[in-house]
């Protein structure tokens, strides 16, 4: 009776795995969907979203800077305690809910199963669950704008005492909301990287190697296995610090035996690895893109990704470097200083990597390509001025100034932008089945590269003439009137980057209804996502591909296509020789 | 020659066809050949890289030791800086100039051979990309050793750094006086020991301002009342954070007289901006006299404190 009940049983379960969404409503298709594909693009509109958020924060912040005190076109007065407000979002949004969603969640859910060749992720539901999350942590993190006593205005960073104290910035449930925001997002980010990591360890296709899957996979999974190990400890950090404002507690009150440097580390020790989380993914994106338009192999597949694994490491080691002049002991500063300078070496040998890919190459400028090589060249500049704040005796006199926000912006903007443009302009037929508009992308990528330059070039200079970040009011110190030049050219190139951003506006929304459609391989890529239809349709491959070869055998000589994707066995073609 | 048995095992296993190996041999040969030239400029100028760092990297070295306190005219970015007046200022200046000018050669270098490829090797008809994957150590090499010298350069950074380390923040030279600076939302406290140079008698002298003689090493004991502050004086090169709980010393010596601004530099609150100090340089004498007027008109204050409330003593 039980071998009747199974063999009943086995064909609705085979049928229900075969189709997994087909015949399902709207809701279960588009909205609470299981289906990796969705859920990315999900992430991306949520990030693109917040982005928007984000960048108008930027403009008020700049607006505000270059002429103080004057009521804003589309605002109105800013007083200090919302210009600090707006400072501490406009990081905090940034960071966590338009890099980390672009870059690790959308890229990353969309294209690791179809790079390895799996159906879906390991686990779908616990993917839409993440994505769900982080949803509700965005909204706690707008709804906290809008509170009366005002949003979180500590700095994203967040030290306490003044964000331990609700009376030091004026902010009871804005810091509250904003540290709930960040726990929930940091949950988010946990569930996927989980996902991330299994599915890249376990559901690979046949014939896919560890030392055959693409380096955005590689990338992706070393950043998710480095946001696992680090963000523990800020995870319980944020607990102790809404502990100490809601319960009263003094983990981090003086007066009481609390620390405040104990967050520094707590945070750091998160925050430095965070950067390589955002920026590893963005690199991944700019080494698919490479190859496909040089048209030739990555340079040393290897090397890179064993300098990944060295660059991730080392930056769970170099955190105090953020500290220097914190307080901490001097002695310190020096090990952290060698060990942070260090890090150069690993990131020199995947930038040498990527423009040694250039070397005999034959390159098409599309508008990908230029994306990523205005991100390389961008990212050049943010990974040089990073030995000026990595060595300690320089960092004295540059540290909290307008250098490191010139610095970080132009490590994170070529990639987190830059980076996530090219990938965007590259895999959007794959995920739209649409083709993005070529002219438009040229204009739009000029213009963001142009005013990009133009609007944190001149906060370098702000920076060597000491002007400290975070101050409200530009004419406040005597010392800070001859740098207010520069403080208006960024400006005016902050304006001139946004106004930039309209052509992608109208492009992404313009191609998502209008667009030419996509073949399945518009790119002539070798990779596993391009060799199924665009958009790929539920469960991604029919037949599960047998991978044979690496994935940038591009101009193999012989063989008279240059490109062969990662399941086509090379027989066929060089069977002449 | 050119292809050794471990980059042919390397080959056989991405390969891993005997047909397909033979015809790489000739053709990579062949090529090779054609690029010995090439690759023998590149190895040429990276020990030339290699010793020109290793020889700046000595000449820093010789300088630093020569004399402690290092006066350096401003030579490439610390000329948009304002004009130093610490005795440590100057060190701090060089380390950046020597950062600068490592950084300069490695982008300009970078840069240039992202333009030159991208230009060189745009698409053309009928040319085929060069099926190159660096996958063994002969072409792995041209990115190795240009990170081998990135190392290079690193250490000299970290060698000149470590010293300026060391005399702005590691070792405090004996100080001729101290003053305690106590930072609050939103101002400085500036407190002068007693004429005994105690703190602990309550005949201190507390002042919104920081006068310092000229050319004596000044101590400041940095605390702070409520949330963490920073001390940062542009024209000292001097920048450290104050902890509340902690009293955290930094020193400096000014060598020129003049008024600078103390500003705060780590974000404090809503009015973090407005949060400024004098610095006042002047001649010992000067300062002398300054402390001497300054301690009569408190006692005078006090005493007529004391006589006008006569029941609370």
């Amino acid at each position: 009776m039980n071998g009747a009940m199974e063999a009943q049983a086995l064909p609705q379960t085979t049928t229900v795995v075969e189709e997994p969404h087909h015949g399902a409503g709207f809701l279960r298709s588009y909205v609470f969907s299981t289906d990796h594909k969705v859920i990315g693009k999900q992430y991306l509109a949520v990030g693109l979203l917040m982005s928007l958020i984000g960048g108008f924060m930027a403009y008020l912040i700049r607006v505000q800077l270059a002429w103080p005190g004057k009521p804003l076109l589309g605002w109105g007065f800013i007083p200090p305690a919302s210009y600090l407000a707006l400072v501490t979002m406009h990081g905090t949004i940034m960071v966590f809910f338009v890099a980390m969603p672009i870059l690790l969640g959308a890229f990353g859910n969309f294209l690791i199963p179809l790079m390895i060749g799996a159906k879906d992720m390991a686990f779908p539901r616990l993917n839409m669950l993440s994505i769900w999350t982080l949803v509700v942590a965005s909204t706690l993190l707008l709804g906290s704008l809008f509170l009366p006593d005002g949003a979180a205005s500590a700095g994203w960073t967040g030290y306490p005492p003044l964000s331990a104290v609700p009376s030091y910035t004026g902010n009871y449930w804005g810091i509250n909301l904003w540290l709930l925001a960040l726990a929930l997002e940091f949950s988010s980010f946990l569930m996927g990287g989980i996902n991330f990591l299994t599915t890249a360890i376990n559901l690979r296709a046949p014939g896919m190697t560890l030392w055959r899957m693409p380096l955005l996979v590689w990338l992706e999974i070393t950043a998710s296995a480095l946001f696992l190990l680090s963000v523990g400890p800020l995870v319980g950090g944020s607990i102790m610090l809404l502990l100490d404002r809601i319960v009263g507690t003094s983990f981090y009150n003086p007066a009481h035996g609390g620390d405040p440097l104990l967050w520094q580390h707590l945070f750091w020790f998160f925050g430095h690895p965070e950067v390589y989380v955002i920026a590893l993914p963005a690199i991944g994106i700019m080494m698919e893109i490479l190859p496909v338009f040089a048209r030739k192999p990555i340079f040393g597949y290897r090397t890179i990704v064993y300098s990944t694994i060295i660059a991730g490491f080392l930056s769970l080691v170099v955190w105090a470097h953020h500290m220097f002049v914190s307080g901490m002991d001097p002695r310190l500063a020096t090990p952290f200083s060698i060990m942070t300078i260090v890090i150069s070496i690993p990131f020199a040998v995947m930038i040498f990597a990527m423009i040694a890919t250039l070397w005999r190459a034959s390159i098409s400028f599309t508008v990908p390509m230029l994306f990523t090589l205005a991100a390389l060249s961008s990212f050049l500049i943010g990974g040089v001025t990073g030995i000026f704040l990595g060595s300690q005796a320089a960092d004295i006199y540059l540290h909290d100034s307008y250098f490191v926000v010139a610095h970080f912006h132009y490590t994170l903007f070529p990639l987190v932008f830059m980076g996530g443009f090219a990938g965007v302009y590259y895999w959007f037929p794959k995920m739209f089945g649409r083709k993005l508009n070529p002219s438009l992308g040229l204009v739009h990528c000029l213009m963001t590269f142009v005013f990009f330059n133009l609007t944190f070039i001149p906060l370098f200079f702000a920076g060597f003439g000491g002007a400290p970040r975070r101050i409200y009011f530009p004419f406040g110190y005597d010392f800070l009137k001859p740098l207010q030049h520069y403080q208006v050219l960024a400006t005016y190139g902050a304006i001139l980057l946004l106004i930039g951003q309209l052509p992608f506006v109208l492009n992404f929304f313009l191609s998502l209804w209008r667009g030419a459609p996509a073949e399945a391989n518009p790119w002539q890529a070798n990779t596993l996502e391009w060799t199924i239809a665009s958009p790929p349709h539920h469960g991604n491959f029919e037949h599960t591909p047998h991978v044979v070869r690496g994935p940038y055998d591009y101009s193999v000589p012989g063989m008279a296509q240059d490109w062969i994707t990662q399941d086509k066995p090379v027989a066929q073609t060089s069977a002449a020789v | 020659m050119f292809v050794s048995a471990h980059s042919r095992k390397l080959k056989r296993r991405v390969f891993g066809q005997k047909i397909f190996r033979c015809q790489r041999n000739q053709r990579e040969r062949a090529l090779w050949k054609q690029s010995y030239r090439s690759e023998r400029g590149c190895w040429l100028l990276s020990w030339f890289l290699f010793g020109a760092c290793f020889a700046l990297h000595l000449t820093r070295i010789a300088s630093a030791t020569h004399s402690r306190k290092l006066e350096v005219q401003n030579l490439v970015i610390s000329a948009w800086f304002p004009a130093n007046v610490s005795t440590y200022g100057g060190q701090i200046d060089h380390v950046i100039d020597l950062i600068f000018m490592i950084v300069a050669i490695w982008f300009v270098l970078a840069q240039g051979t992202i333009i030159y490829f991208a230009i060189r090797y745009r698409r053309k008809p009928g040319v085929k990309a060069q099926y190159v994957q660096g996958d063994n150590l002969k072409q792995g090499a041209w990115i190795l050793v240009p990170a081998l010298l990135v190392l290079v350069c690193d250490l000299s950074i970290d060698a000149a750094g470590g010293r300026a380390w060391e005399t702005v923040k590691g070792s405090l030279p004996p100080p001729d006086m101290a003053i305690q600076v106590t930072g609050k939302q939103f101002a400085w406290l500036f407190t002068y020991p007693a004429a005994d140079g105690r703190f602990d008698t309550g005949k201190n002298l507390t002042e919104n301002s920081l006068h310092v003689p000229v050319g004596r090493v000044v101590h400041v004991v940095l605390q702070s009342d409520d949330v963490i502050h920073d001390f940062f004086v542009p024209e000292l090169r001097l920048k450290q954070d104050i902890v509340p709980g902690r009293k955290i010393t930094a020193w400096f010596e000014v060598t020129k007289a003049g008024t600078y601004e103390i500003a705060c530099s780590q974000l404090c609150g809503p009015a973090h901006f407005g949060m400024k100090a004098q610095l006042v340089a002047e001649s010992p004498a000067d300062y002398q006299a300054w402390l001497k007027s300054e301690r009569s008109a408190a006692d005078k204050k006090t005493a007529n404190l004391t006589i006008a409330t006569p029941t609370n003593g």
